[in-house]
């Protein structure tokens, strides 16, 4: 199995709340620099995956590596220092500016300097953040503009991991579909390793280079979006990309 | 930064409490201007109970203790309920104080039916307490009717009580708990319990005197059974015990201060119950100060007493006086619970078991009655301002335990997880994240916490603790409305002030993010 940096792979994950399983006998590997979509309906377990991965819930069965490290609870610390986690809404710490919310950890370990301050502004623009906004609390920055700071404040400490909870899922289609351009230009710029949770076939498609779709906790197929459209592994992979589809429109693919 | 908003507010608090100390220190020194020489006696401090007679003859002790000649002569006045005063005594905070042989025997002693002072000297000397020969006057209990009530049944006698079940009793406190009290008297006459409730001493006679009560327990040197033309009711069967009054002594003054032991005891035998009467209807009825009717009790009772001018108190300091105290009562109390409180609701949040433990802790705290509370810190802190401020500080914590836990456990679940992935020092994720994002819960816990401060200070000088609640308590005994308000008042400003402070205080320890309205631009 590949376990140079940057490479994720889950073995067996099984997660269960009571007898129901989230998460059942799940198994993927992300090469270093890759970027996946888990994709599917609402309780399909693609969030649980996710919080799995960062240490925010510990498996049942199975075992979760990153990087050759393995995800147990006395290796959150180093693994964190190694992962960015974006969710819904940018989970932005509303007492502080988004300056502070971006550089909390940075300063937390080095304290603060000129270096930070380069840092930021580099961030900033990569980000499309205008610098005047770092200095607003996140009641005062409309939803992409905290979106867009939640993802800086992600990539602050230079992670190999990104992962991303629905980030777009609170945008009006405006601003979501400039943030997705926005997104890949930064995904294809970084080359990090990524996991996209979304309910989007077509953002998954337009932002992701593989799609994981997902039923009932397991893995349904895992392929490319013209794979899932030209050859669907069963009737649930047709119906869930032709309902995608929408009415007479095309997904971009 | 915000994380430490809490800690700039302990600092001052500590900071007003320190301020607060120094100007009383200044005002105690200027109202005491006499040098205090050194003494071959050891000085004393006398100490009386929250009612009249007791101060009265508290203040008479202290002339006697000065003309003897001792140089440092202390008392503390307005000290709450027996437990309370008898504490002070076994602990070495007071030196002597007023007492009656019945409630030795029933509240001290609580050994045989009716001992003698003989047993009562016993029991009590192996504690290195002494007792006093009698003063010369019983203080017993007795019931006494309103004129009305006596008139209109035909009261004389206790028994009568028996046959009129719809009368309305209102008893003190302490004689519905005793057993020497209602309980024993109901059980030897045959009395109802229907209609009796509770209700404070002074404030019975104010009851009886507008109709609302018809019989009240008295003492029978109380200045208001002539002035309100009461009805004392005959004991027709015997029940109530003497309550000679007497002194009760620390024996190690035999040693310490033999000439000012020698000068109180020659007050025995020479108060009767008719000089006792006067002594408390000048204070009560005249108005005059303790100390003038001390003066006036010795020298009716024969002792060449120097008829001292008393100083007027100064209004105006008496009340910035009291305030300040009750300031520094407030303000070190609720630095302590602030600083305690705050990290004990943070280790609240630390396992279900812990909050449990903490929480219904701080809440058993709340639930003991502040007399009990004060009875029970005596021994262990004497009297004065210390137990006073443990108790606030004890009564002062469930708001603030309480509200660290609810605004540290209802941080969105999102944020808590994000906070958690950024992997911060503890140290750092509590100071600079959790407790800055609960700071509008627990800002909301202390301010509780400060205005129920203020008001339950007031109970600090039934313990000699001082603050407002001294002209309070004078002035329930004293019936004069001047004194109550000069309580009363700056209490309820106080109470106002804190509140209105703290709104202030909120803009400047809780983070300027939280406060913002929410706003969904483009």
């Amino acid at each position: 199995m590949d376990e140079t940096p940057g490479t994720l792979v889950l073995e067996g994950v099984q997660k269960s709340w009571g007898d129901r399983p989230a998460v059942d006998d799940f198994s993927l590997t992300v090469t270093a620099g890759h970027s996946v979509a888990l994709i599917g309906p609402s309780g399909c377990g693609k969030s649980t995956v996710l919080r799995l991965i960062a240490g925010l819930l510990t498996p049942d069965r199975g075992s979760i590596r990153f990087g050759g490290l393995d995800c147990v609870p006395g290796n959150y610390a180093r693994l964190r220092d190694r992962l960015g986690y974006v969710i819904q809404d940018g989970g932005l710490f509303p007492h502080l500016t988004a300056f502070d919310n971006v550089t909390l950890k940075a300063r937390d370990r080095d304290g603060a300097g000129a270096q930070l301050t380069e840092r930021v502004r580099t961030l900033a623009e990569l980000t499309h953040v205008p610098p005047e906004l770092l200095s607003r609390y996140p009641a005062q920055l409309s939803g992409g503009q905290r979106q867009r700071v939640g993802l800086m404040r992600a990539l602050m400490h230079d992670p190999e991991l990104l992962l991303m909870d629905e980030p777009l899922g609170a945008l009006d289609p405006i601003v979501r579909s400039r943030l997705q351009v926005e997104l890949r230009q930064t995904f294809s710029r970084l080359r990090k390793t990524v996991v996209f949770v979304t309910h989007d076939l077509a953002e998954a498609a337009f932002l992701c280079d593989e799609i994981v779709l997902m039923r009932e906790g397991a893995v349904v197929q895992r392929g490319r979006m013209s794979d899932l459209r030209t050859r669907p592994a069963d009737a649930f992979v047709e119906e869930f990309v032709r309902a995608q589809q929408g009415h007479g429109l095309e997904a971009g693919a | 930064m915000s994380g430490l908003g809490v800690k700039r507010l302990v600092s001052a608090l500590v900071f007003a409490a320190l301020s607060a100390n120094a100007v009383v220190a200044d005002i105690d020194a200027k109202a005491a201007p006499q040098s205090r020489r050194a003494a071959a006696e050891a000085g004393v401090t006398i100490g009386s109970k929250a009612f009249p007679e007791s101060w009265i003859l508290g203040e008479a002790l202290a002339v006697l203790a000065r003309r003897s000649g001792n140089a440092a002569v202390e008392h503390r006045s307005n000290l709450g309920g027996t437990e309370i005063v008898f504490a002070a005594l076994e602990s070495g905070s007071i030196d002597v104080y007023p007492e009656y042989t019945g409630t030795i025997a029933e509240v001290i002693v609580k050994g045989a039916a009716r001992p003698s002072l003989a047993d009562l000297r016993t029991a009590l000397a192996p504690r290195g307490i002494g007792i006093s020969e009698p003063l010369g006057f019983n203080d017993g209990y007795a019931l006494a009717a309103s004129p009305a009530a006596a008139g209109r049944l035909g009261l004389r006698t206790i028994s009568d009580l028996a046959r009129h079940p719809t009368l309305r009793l209102g008893l003190t406190h302490e004689f519905i708990g005793r057993r020497d009290g209602f309980e024993g008297l109901a059980r030897h006459y045959g009395l109802g319990r229907s209609g009796v409730r509770g209700i404070q001493h002074e404030l019975a006679y104010r009851a009886l005197e507008e109709g609302a009560i018809d019989v009240t327990d008295i003492y029978t040197t109380d200045a208001e059974i002539a002035r309100l033309g009461l009805v004392v009711l005959e004991d027709d069967r015997g029940f109530f015990p003497r309550y000679d009054a007497v002194l009760l002594y620390r024996k190690a003054l035999e040693r310490e201060a033999p000439g000012t032991l020698a000068a109180w005891n020659t007050l025995a035998g020479k108060i009767d119950e008719a000089r006792m009467i006067r002594a408390n209807a000048r204070v009560v009825i005249q108005k005059q100060p303790f100390e003038t009717a001390a003066s006036a009790l010795l020298d009716d009772a024969g002792f060449a007493v120097a008829n001292a001018p008393v100083a007027r108190p100064d209004r105006a300091r008496e009340i910035l006086r009291s305030t300040l105290e009750h300031l520094r009562l407030v303000a070190i109390s609720l630095a302590a619970a602030i600083a305690i409180g705050v990290p004990l609701g943070v280790l609240a949040t630390g396992s279900p078991f812990l909050a449990g433990l903490t929480l219904t802790a701080a809440g058993l705290l709340q639930t003991i009655p502040s007399l009990a509370l004060l009875a029970l810190l005596i021994p262990l802190f004497g009297v004065g301002m210390v137990p006073a401020l443990v108790a606030l500080f004890l009564y002062s914590l469930l708001p603030i335990v309480r509200n660290t836990y609810v605004g540290l456990t209802s941080i969105p679940p999102a944020l808590e997880e994000s906070a958690r992935v950024l992997a911060l020092k503890p140290a750092t994720l509590l100071m600079r994240v959790r407790l800055p994002m609960a700071s509008p819960s627990i800002m909301a816990g202390i301010k509780i916490s400060a205005v129920i401060n203020v008001g339950t200070a007031t109970l600090a000088a039934l313990i000699g603790g001082g603050g407002l609640g001294d002209p309070i308590l004078s002035g329930i005994q004293l019936r004069r409305h001047d004194l109550i308000l000069q309580g009363a008042i700056p209490a309820a400003l106080l109470a106002l002030g804190v509140q209105y402070g703290f709104d202030l205080i909120d803009r400047w320890v809780i983070p300027r993010g939280l406060r913002l309205p929410r706003d969904r631009g483009a």
